[in-house]
């Protein structure tokens, strides 16, 4: 069925009071960035809903951009008439019919937003089903106005009616922005860029940082997490995510220089996390988050997130940390990140992994280990040398650019 | 004047150029971490992936390269009858097939395996009507091949996928080989689990295929060791290779309206100028078949011998298939067509492709026909096979 407008209706508005402009306000913007890709889009805003009309775009092809828009509830899909009520009769059938399908039952309700219609809502209502009832073919229509499965909706307006029936669920979440920012650590695995997507979907603008141990890391991990930073973007609303790649050599060897190797990886961590809060402090951003998850490895034990956790003042919020694995490579493939994370290269936390890791550190002994050497200088370096790139949606940065354009040519 | 592309093709100059500029620049191993491995990976990741896109398959298929579609009709067929040996031991394929199913198959049945083979109709095709009835709870593999390589049938992979799809659990393998290049298929959205073909017969080279089979299915290997291609086949991937059948099947997916629609009035042609030929019969149809690839049987007269007096004016055909005639003195495949042994033992395969050219057929004609006369009368009536 060809649908004239999509009328997109908001998701937990409720919670929100006074802030609901602000959020209604950033929703449309995003929306209207997103959909920029069709010209042709008349895109409306009104007091709980968008109405977006399609004038021929392809409704499918809209509701997969606005499916990267977080704080949409649903959309519903629809036909647009003049304001009389043959005009709404007539094209209420085929849109009943369709509802229809699969032996769900529909009523009808209207809402009378122009007040010059000859009849009242009721009326219009009870006129509508009358018609779609002596008209629709035999066994075509199922009405159920006590438990409807589905609820034709009649919009009456002074230029234009909407008629809309298939509601079709959206991402849900909160518009991204509404709740400030966060630092992701984003590692290269599976598990970061689902906790990313989790993030921006609680309405959180999101910025990456990453560590890298050249020469024992290679360029193939930096594209890695360029690609994801890429896949990401599309859920920020101006479409740019921003990443701080974090030169981690030098410190990561004096670690493992000066700790004993079953601490190395805890002690590893509590630098991550160090050199994580100096960058979102020069950021102004007070949230980390990142990808880990209880019992995956030595260092997602309570233990060891408490040891770890000690160096920092600022939250850190785990999406993934209560989801399975499969449940986390779902949301994976759904946000295409899924085939960049399973390319197999080496990411910081997997270059010295030790043979025998602590699943219980103890915290004293971390810090009794740091001792042993000058980290805060090196950590200091970390955050000043932090390279920033800036990776925008729709256009992936090709580290080996060189090879590309070969690629292309030979093929 | 060559009549023989169904058997192979010669490699189109520009993959020739393409596979000599991989082996200069993109040499490296795959799977090295340094940087000549990073391209070599690239390149190597960038080619399956216009493999996949040419195919229609890019949304739920992968690629394994392989050295030819023999190579991966056994780790198909092989694999997949393993992998759910324990829902079943019950395969199903078509009385036509290629040697490289036909003889897996075959293997499969020596290792307890029960198979059923399905006859084909008169247009060398099977039936979905055919296919329904053999289907049963323990079925677990169906191959049948899209297009014949002997006499050009071609079977209506969507529909028999359909049926399998619906009535069983079984995977679908598709023998692509003399379709892939040629023929289209779209892939995502339909019911083909496993498809696979070679790229020598599409200006390709030939040590030289894929296997493209659906994300989620996966096989024990028949080559085992680095876990090379998903670990589906193991062994040094090859850049060159995969890049060269990524370029051929570009190449020749482009050109196949215009080829197919060239290819088919030469073949109506050729037709024509065989029903003046006096006992001559077309084994296959004309409509709804591959007009790349025409049979016949020529009565009374080996095929060997017509072989040998068209290569006197060069003129290069073939019988039975190119790939199997050391040992057969029948064609397995009009037999199957035709039920008739005399038939099967005196068919000839002419097989175009988008290089024939007006002239050649043109020069066919008028050669085949006196020929096949002359032919009959020196030899007379007494054949003996």
């Amino acid at each position: 069925m060809k649908y004239d407008v999509i009328m997109v209706r908001l998701g937990e508005l409720f919670l929100k009071g006074k802030n609901r402009n602000v959020f209604i306000d950033k929703l449309f913007q995003t929306a209207k960035a997103k959909l920029a890709v069709f010209p042709d889009l008349v895109i409306d805003k009104t007091r709980d809903h968008i109405l977006i009309t399609l004038r021929g775009a392809d409704h499918e092809a809209v509701v997969k951009r606005l499916d990267l828009v977080f704080g949409i509830h649903s959309y519903a899909l629809g036909k647009i008439c003049d304001s009389t009520l043959e005009a709404i009769r007539e094209t209420a059938l085929p849109v009943a019919i369709e509802a229809c399908r699969d032996g769900n039952s529909i009523k009808f309700e209207t809402r009378r937003g122009w007040k010059q219609f000859p009849l009242t809502s009721i009326e219009t209502s009870q006129r509508v089903a009358e018609h779609v009832g002596e008209n629709a073919p035999e066994g075509a229509i199922h009405f159920n106005v006590a438990r409807p499965d589905q609820v034709v909706r009649v919009f009456i307006k002074p230029k234009h009616s909407l008629v809309v029936a298939k509601v079709v669920p959206a991402s849900g979440g909160l518009p991204v922005g509404l709740n400030g920012r966060s630092l992701l650590m984003l590692s290269g695995g599976l598990d970061s860029p689902v906790a990313g997507y989790l993030m921006m979907k609680r309405g959180l603008l999101l910025e990456g940082i990453h560590f890298e141990s050249p020469p024992y890391t290679t360029a193939r991990a930096r594209q890695k997490v360029y690609d994801l930073a890429e896949k990401m973007a599309h859920y920020l609303p101006r479409g740019s995510f921003l990443i701080h790649v974090i030169p981690f050599t030098k410190l990561q060897k004096e670690i493992f220089a000066s700790v004993p190797e079953s601490y190395g990886m805890t002690v590893m961590r509590r630098m991550m996390y160090r050199v994580a809060e100096g960058v979102a402090e020069s950021r102004n951003i007070r949230l980390l988050s990142n990808g880990e998850s209880l019992g995956q490895v030595a260092s997602q034990t309570p233990d060891s997130m408490w040891a770890i956790n000690a160096v920092t003042d600022l939250p850190v919020i785990r999406p993934v940390a209560c989801m399975d694995k499969q449940e986390i490579m779902d949301i994976a493939r759904k946000i295409d990140t899924y085939d960049i994370s399973i390319r197999p290269f080496e990411d910081c936390c997997t270059v010295f992994v030790p043979k025998h890791p602590v699943t219980a550190p103890k915290k004293e002994k971390c810090e009794l280990y740091e001792t042993r050497f000058d980290w805060a200088p090196l950590v200091e370096a970390c955050v000043e040398n932090a390279e920033t790139i800036k990776i925008e949606a729709g256009r992936p940065i090709a580290l080996d650019r060189d090879t590309t354009d070969e690629i292309c040519s030979l093929l | 004047m060559y009549f023989d592309y169904a058997a192979t093709t010669p490699p189109n100059p520009e993959v020739l150029k393409t596979f000599e500029a991989v082996n200069r620049d993109f040499w490296a191993n795959p799977q090295a971490l340094h940087r000549p491995g990073a391209r070599a990976a690239a390149l190597l990741e960038q080619a399956r992936l216009q493999v996949l896109t040419l195919l229609g398959a890019k949304k739920e298929h992968r690629c394994v390269f392989t050295s030819g579609a023999t190579e991966s009709n056994n780790t198909a067929l092989l694999g997949a009858a393993r992998a759910n040996a324990a829902r079943g031991k019950h395969v199903i394929t078509s009385a036509v097939e290629h040697a490289s199913v036909r003889e897996v198959f075959r293997f499969l049945e020596s290792e307890g395996w029960e198979l059923t083979t399905l006859p084909v109709n008169a247009r060398g095709a099977v039936e979905p009507e055919v296919l329904t009835a053999a289907l049963r709870p323990d079925t677990t593999l169906v191959s049948l091949m899209h297009v014949n390589n002997e006499i050009g049938s071609i079977n209506d992979v969507d529909q028999l996928g359909r049926v399998i799809k619906t009535k069983s659990s079984a995977l679908f393998h598709v023998d692509a080989a003399q379709s892939v290049g040629k023929i289209p298929l779209a892939l995502d959205g339909g019911p083909v689990d496993l498809l696979s073909f070679s790229a020598h017969k599409f200006f390709g080279l030939k040590g030289s295929g894929a296997l493209v089979l659906k994300n989620r299915i996966n096989l024990p290997p028949l080559l085992r060791g680095g876990g090379q291609e998903e670990g589906l086949r193991s062994g040094t991937t090859d850049p060159a290779n995969a890049a060269a059948l990524a370029k051929a099947l570009r190449l020749a997916v482009e050109g196949h309206d215009e080829a197919f629609a060239r290819a088919l009035t030469f073949k109506e042609r050729i037709v024509a100028a065989f029903r003046d030929i006096p006992n001559t019969e077309l084994n296959g149809t004309l409509d709804g078949a591959s007009p790349f690839i025409i049979n016949f049987s020529i009565a009374d007269i080996r095929p060997e011998t017509v072989l040998q007096a068209l290569a006197e004016q060069e003129i290069y055909i073939s019988t039975v298939s190119a790939c199997s005639t050391q040992t057969a003195t029948q064609s397995a495949v009009v037999r199957a067509l035709t039920g008739d042994l005399e038939r099967a033992r005196t068919s000839i395969r002419i097989s175009l492709s988008a290089l024939t050219t007006a002239d050649e057929v043109d020069a066919l004609i008028q050669t085949i026909g006196p020929l096949i006369e002359a032919s009959r009368f020196t030899r007379g009536k007494g054949v003996s096979s």
